[in-house]
């Protein structure tokens, strides 16, 4: 791929992240202000029990986190990789820490989505 | 070997940069350059984070014990004022982002012109933009004091 094309994605996935995370932001640590977007019983924790269940069985969340998660990793560890490559002094080292990144995204990215979906469907939680 | 020669090996080994001693020398870029060494900074801080995240909140696939568990580790004064500096450097590194990605786009540089002496800088133009998500980012933050810390009374 590219890295014209490359970096496209890395600010479209900013300009995602700006909303996404600004209201996940918002919904778990302002939660008196953000109750526009997820309500909270009054005096409960966003992340009591109760609550994070209660998100993870909402399907627009979990839709929600499942975009959110691919585009958190991609932005964030494209972002490393440029930081780190920008120090590195060989192309070669670039090359081998890029796909060290690409495959701990992967991993990062089946273990958040398994999880997330195990929460979504378990009916046992 | 004369200088001029070393120089150029030395660029094509990439051995002229300067370093990560480079990203605290902001030079006579100043304000915007700052801007970029708090990017940076700020960005690498959240993707230690989100890796933690994904393992922290991938407890609960394991059932509310695991989950209980798991919060009363992490709920900590410590960790409240470790995750007030990630909301920090959320408002930060968005608002600054978005800067960037207005700048990408084209706005704040002024018009394309031919490069005659004496040159033109941008610089004048784009400065305000920066002042400009300093006082957005400087409001965000103390709403988010506020907030947070239930400075307003409230749980």
């Amino acid at each position: 791929m590219k890295d014209s094309i490359r970096w496209i994605i890395h600010i479209t996935c900013g300009g995602i992240l700006i909303v996404l995370l600004g209201l996940h932001m918002g919904a778990m640590h302002l939660p008196d202000i953000f109750k526009f977007f997820y309500p909270l019983p009054e005096g409960s924790d966003p992340v009591q029990w109760s609550a994070v269940i209660s998100r993870a069985k909402d399907v627009t969340t979990y839709a929600l986190y499942m975009i959110f998660l691919p585009v958190a990793l991609y932005h964030g560890l494209y972002g490393l990789w440029n930081v780190i490559a920008e120090a590195l002094s060989s192309r070669k080292l670039d090359k081998i820490v890029g796909w060290v990144i690409v495959l701990a995204g992967i991993a990062l990215y089946i273990y958040g989505a398994y999880t997330t979906t195990v929460s979504f469907i378990n009916k046992g939680m | 070997m004369n200088s001029k020669m070393e120089v150029a090996k030395k660029i094509k080994g990439r051995d002229a940069h300067l370093g990560i001693i480079g990203w605290f020398y902001a030079g006579r870029y100043w304000l915007e350059r700052y801007a970029y060494i708090v990017h940076r900074i700020t960005g690498l801080a959240m993707i230690l984070y989100l890796v933690l995240h994904i393992f922290v909140v991938g407890e609960r696939a394991k059932g509310q014990e695991a989950w209980n568990a798991m919060m009363s580790k992490i709920q900590s004064p410590l960790f409240e004022f470790l995750e007030f500096l990630l909301l920090v450097a959320f408002i930060v590194h968005a608002l600054n982002g978005l800067r960037l990605i207005l700048i990408e786009l084209g706005f704040f540089v002024g018009k394309p012109s031919r490069p005659k002496y004496p040159y033109r800088t941008s610089i004048s133009k784009q400065r305000p933009l920066v002042y400009l998500i300093m006082l957005v980012g400087a409001f965000f933050i103390v709403v988010s004091i506020y907030e947070f810390f239930k400075l307003g009374g409230g749980q």
